[in-house]
């Protein structure tokens, strides 16, 4: 689960404009200043490191950093990715 | 001179008579209170500090050095309440100045903000009437034992209107209203226009020590230890320091020093303290103030200015100058709190306070964060209170008070800020939380652009769309902001169509075109556009908006993937939404992403939607590399050619057949307002996908039908399309020649081979400003920021038609090269920050 949490938080703070301390409360709009953009490049990361995909409503469910973190563990499950 | 004098009646309204055009308002008289208001602190009554309690600031020797200073030229004012028998119920401080908010939005870099204020002076800047102090912090109403604050503020509040009116300000503001009062003071303003905002906190240390030793001991060994090492500044660096009473000699280097603080501030300041403010201080205040201040090889090096009250020991200002050879390890700011810490326990003192902003050293310190609200209102609007309570609120970082051991030693009371902060960005929403319409209420964008002053969008043209345009303001400027990219917006072969079908179909159809909507000229261009693009049919909608709508919502459903272009228009995600199919974003033009997410959805049925030329980029889709790999995945392709057609391709069909893919695109979509200059937009694909969309897709069914000078309209434009091919090339080369002219001066301006230039400016604000400067100038531009383009994309898009006349082009680039150096310089000058 760390090993999520790091890999999830360095994933967020690697978007580009990403502001302040990213924690597992942080929201990600309010926050830390993302937008549908950021998102985006957010989710093709996760994506991208985790093998998964992650569709537009999934993403706009996501609310904090713990939500993403919950969502990767979901869709790992759910499509079958150790 | 005593200057107004307001009389308000505070009752119940018990009837309300509507007699000859006037209201009439009947009160039950629950005494009337009178606010008398004073210009000066010598026409102030002699018993202003004693008819009630009053903090440190409001006394009359703390107003008076501040007045007679004339600092930053604010217009003080001191009101004073009473009831009808003369009884004192409150008084409030009151100062009117001129504050920039510009610096509050840290997305716009400093040099971007200059150029922005050299165009449009007033920029985020306004005069506010403010209740509070202009130095100093505490709350601005100091109400008697037993009064209402609740019939008091109101009272208040209306002499505040009339110095609104009378000094020309925007906004009437309450400041550092602490937490506990929060609640009373809303109930009293809020029905008044004013919403909350969060302040800067205050920092407060409680004195409950005897000596100074006392205070170290409580604190933790390593601070302790960090603190003693502090003041051996003498020892360490030779730095004497000394607390001096009169410092009237000194007020030219507290006024140097203060100004070094100041220059290098990073939260907002305001304050323009110099020198005769520190004179006024030390001739005013000659028992209720002193400074520390720290020598080193006979130079002043730094201060802290400090006022004496009766119960209070307040730390007001600070100065050092940065180029002391030992100023990072000797951190003289420590050693001056510590040193004030000792004075405030002296001179027995029940407590310090360390003022707002620079919150870590006063937290090590042990102080508590003390949370303050402010409450706004607009002279006129209240929308923009509400904004302006927004913008305040958001751009305050309350610092966390969680992290610090000296406050647990000591037992410091420690504020819930984030509870507190989000109780007050509930009560700045005029709906509640549990009213569908809160997001209405929690709307901010469009009014935070108008209360700047850069807010330029629904401009109104009172021309046909053509090189050059009027607007509604009656003058011409060069239209570099249309999608009419043949010119045919004012064609009089196309007008001439459309009036004929006006006249002989009349104006509207009234209703669906599967049952009593549908015209022969409907069939009619269904079949030619069939024939232009190459399909077995086509299918009509009356906006493209809707054609994408109707299409996907028709043609996917659940349990179904659509994959699309992350800059795809909003129309395809909407559809996607409305389809129910779960929609998945490769990044723009990012084809390798696409094929890492048709691997990854292997065995689910997809389509991958893109745009041909995407609309605010001007890019153009790889979309050989597309359908090559839609057929090595199975999935379908849909086409998105609004922007595309009748420009592109030998035909005009667009990029599909520009790049020789239109037999493995299994349906495409183009709109009528673009090349077509009409409304509307169509989808074309097989015999049987067309006839299915037009008996299942709901927009398409459930809609009234173009009107019949719509349809001549498009029928003209496409006979134009077809018989003058050369038009197509004329935008292209237009675009072009821009592109190459904007580059050539120096702008980033790239040109991906399309009739769509942008103007990359790097920051939305500053293309709003820009956009409007533009408009002045006599050039329409669009601009563009998020969520339309990232942040760092934000700028101009421009967009080329065939009847652009090359000098009304010249005419643009000329004004685009004069603005250059505007921009050039911002970004010079964001270099010499960055290098600094």
């Amino acid at each position: 689960m760390n090993m999520l949490h790091d890999r999830v938080v360095r994933l967020i703070e690697d978007v580009p404009g990403v502001r302040r301390k990213v924690e597992n409360e942080s929201r990600l709009v309010e926050d830390l200043g993302f937008d549908s953009i950021k998102m985006v490049e957010l989710m093709g990361a996760i994506e991208d490191e985790f093998n998964l995909i992650i569709t537009l409503d999934d993403a706009t469910s996501i609310s904090t950093v713990a939500d993403l973190k919950s969502m990767v563990q979901e869709a790992m499950q759910a499509q079958g990715v150790s | 001179m005593a200057c107004g004098t307001a009389y308000w009646r505070w009752g119940q309204l018990v009837s309300l008579n509507f007699l000859a055009g006037k209201f009439e308002l009947k009160y039950v008289n629950q005494g009337g209170l009178r606010v008398r208001s004073y210009r000066s602190v010598n026409e102030l009554p002699d018993d202003w500090n004693e008819a009630l309690p009053i903090p440190t600031p409001m006394k009359r020797e703390f107003l008076d050095a501040l007045e007679s200073s004339e600092i930053n030229n604010i217009g003080t004012y001191y009101l004073r309440v009473t009831d009808q028998d003369g009884n004192v119920l409150a008084q409030a401080n009151v100062f009117v100045s001129e504050t920039d908010f510009s610096t509050f939005d840290t997305t716009l870099p400093a040099s971007a903000r200059s150029t922005i204020k050299r165009w449009i002076p007033g920029f985020m800047s306004f005069r506010i009437v403010e209740v509070g102090y202009f130095t100093m912090i505490g709350e601005g109403v100091a109400i008697a034992e037993g009064a209402d604050l609740s019939c008091v503020l109101p009272a208040i509040d209306k002499e505040l209107q009339e110095i609104a009116d009378k000094e020309e300000a925007d906004f009437v503001l309450v400041r550092d209203v602490p937490e506990s009062s929060y609640e009373s003071y809303l109930s009293a303003l809020a029905v008044l226009g004013y919403s909350p905002s969060i302040g800067f906190p205050n920092t407060l240390l409680p004195v409950k020590w005897r000596r100074f030793e006392d205070y170290l001991a409580d604190i933790n060994s390593k601070t302790r230890l960090k603190f003693r090492n502090s003041l051996k500044i003498q020892e360490r660096f030779d730095v004497e320091w000394k607390i001096v009473d009169d410092f009237r000699s000194m007020t030219g280097d507290l006024s140097r020093l203060w100004d070094n603080v100041n220059k290098k501030a990073k939260d907002y300041t305001r304050e323009k303290l110099d020198q005769r403010f520190f004179d006024a201080c030390s001739d005013k205040l000659a028992d209720q103030c002193e400074v520390i201040t720290f020598f080193h090889a006979g130079r002043m090096i730094a201060f802290m200015l400090n006022m004496i009250g009766g119960d209070d020991y307040i730390v007001l200002d600070w100065g050092v100058d940065y180029s002391f050879e030992h100023y990072r390890q000797a951190n003289l700011y420590r050693a001056a709190t510590l040193i004030s810490l000792q004075r405030a326990i002296e001179l027995g003192k029940s407590k310090m306070e360390l003022g707002i902003t620079n919150y870590t050293p006063k937290l090590t310190l042990g102080a508590e964060v003390v949370p303050l609200a402010y409450f706004i209102r607009h002279r006129i609007d209240k929308r923009y209170g509400r904004t302006l309570a927004r913008l305040v609120t958001d751009s305050i970082n309350l610092p966390d008070t969680s992290l610090h051991a000296t406050a647990g030693k000591i037992g410091t009371r420690v504020h819930d800020m984030l509870a507190f902060e989000q109780r007050v960005k509930r009560d700045q929403n005029p709906f509640g939380a549990s009213d569908i319409l809160d997001r209405v209420g929690s709307y901010n964008r469009s009014s935070s652009m108008r209360l700047s002053g850069i807010y330029g969008l629904y401009p109104e043209f009172n021309s046909a769309q053509r090189s050059v345009v009027t607007f509604s303001d009656s003058r011409e400027r060069v239209l570099l902001g249309t999608n009419s990219y043949l010119g045919l917006a004012d064609d009089p072969r196309v007008i001439s169509a459309a009036v004929d079908a006006l006249h002989r179909y009349g104006s509207g159809c009234s209703g669906s075109p599967l049952l009593n909507g549908t015209l022969d000229i409907h069939k009619q261009l269904e079949e030619e556009l069939a024939i232009f693009s190459g399909r077995e049919a086509v299918a009509l909608c009356s906006t493209g908006y809707q054609t994408n709508l109707a299409a996907i919502s028709a043609l996917c459903g659940r349990g179904d993937v659509v994959l699309m272009d992350a800059r795809n228009h909003r129309s395809l995600f909407d559809g996607v939404r409305l389809s129910g199919a779960d929609c998945v974003i490769y990044r723009h033009a990012d084809m390798a992403h696409l094929e890492r997410l048709l691997a990854r959805t292997k065995g689910r049925k997809r389509m991958i939607i893109t745009d041909s030329v995407f609309s605010m980029e001007g890019t153009i889709a790889d979309l050989q590399t597309l359908v090559g790999l839609a057929s090595a995945h199975d999935a379908r392709v849909f086409v998105d050619e609004s922007h595309a057609v009748g420009v592109f391709g030998c035909h005009g069909r667009g990029i599909a057949e520009l790049q020789g893919v239109e037999d493995r695109v299994d349906i495409v979509m183009g709109t009528f307002s673009k090349a077509f200059a009409g409304l509307g937009g169509f989808v074309a694909g097989s015999a049987d996908l067309i006839d299915y969309i037009k008996h299942n897709a709901g927009g398409h069914i459930f809609s009234a039908s173009l009107p019949p000078s719509v349809v001549a309209t498009v029928l003209a434009s496409l006979d134009i399309i077809r018989k003058e091919p050369e038009r197509r090339q004329a935008p292209l080369d237009r675009a072009k020649f821009m592109a190459l002219e904007l580059q050539a001066i120096g702008y980033d301006a790239p040109y991906h081979g399309s009739q769509i230039v942008p103007v990359i400016l790097g920051n939305y604000t500053l293309a709003l400003s820009a956009y409007k400067r533009f408009m002045d100038e006599g050039v329409y531009v669009n601009p563009v920021g998020p969520p339309a383009v990232p942040e760092s994309s934000s700028g101009f898009r421009t967009s080329y038609i065939a009847t652009h006349g090359w000098d009304d082009l010249k005419v643009a680039v000329e004004v685009f090269r004069r603005h250059y150096r505007d921009f050039y310089e911002t970004v010079n000058r964001e270099e010499d920050e960055h290098a600094a």
